[in-house]
């Protein structure tokens, strides 16, 4: 067969598809009555093209519908989800805000006994240098000590016995300038030195604010578990919704 | 139903009326997807992919065939398949003989329920468009299906592929031309109930 031009494939196309004008249309339709060849394209094209239209129209293999997930929507807040956002945030940063300041309140407390130590030192020793000479005094060993009556003669001995009662009289005197009067310190000053060591104990830290912590914390727990459960029911409404009016229609 | 009242509920967001539109035109979509691309699988992807970016880009449908409107959608998501084909292509699963050679037609993959011959007689013309279709180059593959399957006119094949009137004439004509000639060698296999009596005029 023999081929046709394709200005004729392209006129015979828009006669099948009713596509020419009136004139064209009789002109392509004389040509076609005198040309068997031209006739043999437009039949094999035609049928070309009904088989096209006869092919089975095939049903989609299920339902292409969207859900509200597939197509991007969200289910509107709640009214009161703000409020529980913005309380839970509030929370959040009052719990950071006091774990920073316990975690700070030992850092404090060392600042403040050096500076109040600091002082003490210059006017005849601080508890801290009490604890010390007493430390001294209590492990030297005896044969250093003197003796009572052995070496010494006439003046000397007084001197020293000054030289021993130095560290005791600087304790007691330096503990009374350094820390307020308490009391257990007078019966205290006279004692031993192991004895001292709890007169010249460390200030004690301010009460860490556990309480608040604990309720920071149950207040966060709380905002933030009523605000997972506020939109745990708004998403669980909507999609109720959707599948009733879904049911509906 | 009344289409124009379900595209404005659909574009301010109501998803009950769209989706009361994609079960008027899911099949049309899901054919036209099929002859594309040949697969149903990929023909139902390309389908759901279709509607969802429709739902999407809604608000750009500004009037005219609203069929012609989701039809570019399905043709941009079988582009895409297509696209991505290109990049990854898959080998068939074939079964072997005892040679290590692949057997040309998987016949063990066949329902059974039917015999070779009902099968075939069913079959033939489907999978013989088909073939001739997938012979096709992509875009008179996409014109002529929307022309001779779908039934959409110039104008809306134009709207549908945002193709010139002309080029549309023209890929329709090649398109045409060349299924022709490929159904010419099955012509002899086609039942006659499909073959046309001559002398009729269009």
């Amino acid at each position: 067969m023999k081929q046709p031009s394709f200005h004729d494939v392209a006129l015979i196309n828009a006669y099948l598809d009713d596509a020419l004008d009136a004139r064209a249309r009789a002109s392509l339709e004389r040509r076609l009555a005198d040309n068997p060849q031209l006739d043999a394209v437009y039949q094999s094209m035609r049928e070309s093209r009904t088989l096209l239209r006869r092919l089975p129209q095939r049903r989609a293999p299920r339902n292409f519908t969207l859900t509200p997930k597939m197509a991007g929507i969200k289910p509107p807040l709640p009214r009161a989800y703000p409020v529980f956002r913005f309380a839970s945030a509030i929370a959040t940063l009052l719990f950071i805000f006091t774990f920073a300041l316990n975690a700070g309140v030992p850092l404090m407390d060392a600042q403040q006994v050096a500076f109040q130590s600091a002082p003490a030192f210059g006017t005849g020793g601080g508890p801290e240098i009490d604890q010390t000479l007493a430390a001294e005094a209590a492990s030297a060993p005896e044969e250093e000590r003197p003796q009572s009556g052995g070496g010494c003669e006439g003046g000397d001995c007084p001197t020293l016995e000054a030289a021993i009662a130095t560290p005791k009289a600087l304790r007691v005197q330096s503990t009374e300038q350094a820390l307020p009067p308490s009391p257990k310190e007078p019966g205290l000053a006279g004692e031993s030195a192991n004895d001292s060591q709890a007169v010249t104990s460390t200030p004690s830290a301010p009460p860490v604010p556990a309480a608040a912590l604990g309720v920071l914390l149950g207040a966060a727990v709380l905002f933030g578990g009523a605000a997972l459960f506020v939109r745990w029911r708004a998403d669980s409404a909507f999609t109720q919704r959707l599948d009733r009016e879904r049911r509906e229609k | 139903m009344d289409e124009t009242a379900l595209i404005q509920d659909a574009q301010r967001g109501d998803l009950d009326a769209f989706n009361r539109l994609v079960l008027a035109y899911q099949d049309a979509l899901y054919n036209t997807a099929l002859r594309i691309l040949g697969d149903e699988d990929q023909a139902a992807d390309a389908t759901q992919e279709a509607f969802i970016s429709a739902f999407r880009a809604l608000n750009s449908y500004r009037g005219g065939s609203f069929k012609a409107w989701l039809l570019r959608t399905v043709t941009n998501a079988c582009y895409d398949e297509l696209r991505r084909q290109k990049r990854r292509p898959t080998t068939p699963l074939e079964p072997a003989t005892e040679d290590e050679d692949e057997m040309e037609s998987p016949r063990w993959l066949a329902d059974t329920s039917m015999s070779p011959e009902e099968i075939s007689e069913a079959d033939e013309l489907e999978h013989a468009i088909q073939h001739c279709l997938n012979a096709l180059p992509v875009d008179f593959r996409t014109v002529v299906v929307m022309a001779d399957i779908q039934g959409l006119d110039y104008t809306e094949i134009a709207v549908a592929v945002r193709t010139p009137l002309g080029t549309i004439k023209s890929r329709l004509a090649r398109a045409r031309l060349r299924l022709r000639e490929c159904l010419q060698d099955f012509w002899e296999l086609l039942p006659a109930q499909f073959r046309l009596e001559s002398g009729s005029r269009a």
